[in-house]
């Protein structure tokens, strides 16, 4: 699926009324079109705030005690045989007999405590499944927030400018949230690319060079890279932007960079 | 107003629940029990079934049938995510109908409105009355497929409406929501 077609059907997939197929298509193609990465996460910041912005309501009262009841751990179960009937003076009942009954009273009582104890017991079993058999559809849910949702969070958030290499217009902006592992790269003015030809993302560090990613500039030589690193960005030192041609047998650095500047945070 | 904890206040929060520190549920939903049972509310317009929504949703954090990834966004809107799913699917189980008059589509946009009261529409935010102020119904659309979980399909038998004017009027919608939400950012940003 295309950029612009992704585009225009972020809307609708953000809200879930897209088709299943649909959906699958949009989910397979995001990491490909970063922009639409970037508008889903917008639309989620969005829904963020109409789920937190409806009119507050105050539950009852009692709604907390029944959570705190419904986690506490059961308590051991000891029966309390009832005390023994009281006997009319006018009758005699043997001792034996008195045992008995209290026996069977006894036992009556202990009946009805285990039949209440085992009736909980499945009500709160039903209860626990059910919840477990929406956790598919909840976690399924809330897996289709992609790696674009990590940068709706600004507390955190960190951004370099790397500088041309050569002297020229080009420029690119990296952003990452503190201790992230997926950062975001925007490209500004970057030369038109030889056919067949990408630009590769890389992040250094002393003994290490890691390969980020790749991505293209439109007519105007902007692009932008999605990108997720095998460790938190913050422990690189440097961000490099090479040419690289497709016929390599696998991405290299002997090419020129681009841009390229300290991951020294602003 | 609420007042949230910080972010490292919620990671400590979560890591004593899930070492089954019963304190600490109190405190979460202390925190940010009204916010769930008020979404759960708005959904099923029902005091008793938004309880137990609200309650099953607290469940589901206490027996860990979910985890919180801090990296992925706030605790509060992980919460509010699940009880808002939460609350479609009881909405879905009780074969209920969202409140809605299904009249044709050339009636304004009051018709489409719940039977909320106007002092509830004023208490919620005000991206919630740039909702309200979509033209063409849009508004009430996107309630249905936000609030009422409907798919173009639901939305278009319940209020009569052809699916492709369901399809057009609610990307529109969404673009139009979008495009107010980021002009009002931006107004009051300058301020």
């Amino acid at each position: 699926m295309d950029c612009e077609t992704l585009l225009e059907l972020i809307p609708e997939y953000a809200f879930g009324v897209t088709e299943p197929e649909q959906s699958r298509l949009i989910e397979a193609s995001l990491p490909h079109c970063p922009q639409a990465a970037a508008l889903l996460a917008e639309y989620r910041t969005l829904q963020d705030e109409l789920r937190s912005g409806v009119a507050q309501v105050e539950p009852s009262p009692e709604l907390g005690a029944r959570l705190m009841t419904a986690i506490a751990e059961p308590l051991p179960f000891t029966p309390h045989p009832p005390a023994p009937a009281a006997v009319p003076s006018a009758e005699k009942t043997s001792p034996s007999k008195a045992r008995t009954r209290v026996m069977r009273l006894a036992w009556i009582a202990a009946a009805a405590a285990v039949l209440a104890l085992v009736l909980t017991n499945i009500y709160w079993f039903t209860r626990v499944n059910a919840l477990t058999e929406s956790q598919a559809q909840l976690t399924a849910a809330l897996n289709a927030q992609n790696n674009a949702f990590v940068l709706t969070n600004t507390d955190s958030l960190r951004w370099v400018r790397l500088p041309d290499s050569q002297e020229g217009d080009a420029a690119a902006f990296m952003m990452w949230n503190e201790q992230s592992k997926t950062g975001l790269l925007y490209a500004r003015n970057f030369p038109a690319l030889e056919p067949g030809y990408s630009y590769h993302l890389w992040l250094t560090r002393p003994n290490e060079r890691v390969f980020m990613g790749v991505f293209t500039v439109d007519e105007d030589g902007d692009g932008a890279l999605l990108f997720n690193s095998p460790e938190p960005i913050d422990q690189f030192s440097w961000a490099w932007v090479t040419s690289e041609s497709p016929n390599d047998p696998a991405p290299s650095t002997t090419n020129e960079s681009i841009v390229a500047g300290e991951l020294d945070p602003a | 107003m609420d007042v949230m904890f910080s972010p490292a206040e919620d990671t400590e929060l979560m890591r004593r629940i899930a070492e089954r520190d019963q304190q600490a549920l109190w405190a979460l939903y202390q925190e940010y029990g009204k916010a769930v049972y008020s979404l759960a509310y708005r959904i099923l317009e029902n005091t008793v079934l938004a309880e137990e929504v609200t309650q099953d949703t607290f469940l589901k954090v206490w027996h860990q049938t979910t985890r919180w990834d801090a990296e992925k966004g706030k605790l509060k809107n992980w919460l509010l995510t699940i009880a808002q799913f939460t609350a479609i699917d009881r909405l879905r189980k009780e074969g209920r109908q969202p409140a809605v008059h299904a009249d044709p589509i050339e009636d304004t946009d009051e018709s489409l409105l719940t039977s909320k009261n106007e002092a509830r529409w004023q208490e919620e935010s005000a991206l919630h009355m740039l909702v309200s102020q979509l033209p063409e119904q849009q508004g009430a659309l996107i309630n249905l497929a936000f609030f009422q979980g409907m798919s173009h399909g639901e939305i278009a038998a319940a209020l009569h409406m052809p699916l492709g004017t369901v399809k057009t009027r609610l990307r529109a919608g969404l673009h139009r929501l979008r495009e107010l939400w980021v002009e009002s950012a931006d107004q009051t940003s300058k301020q």
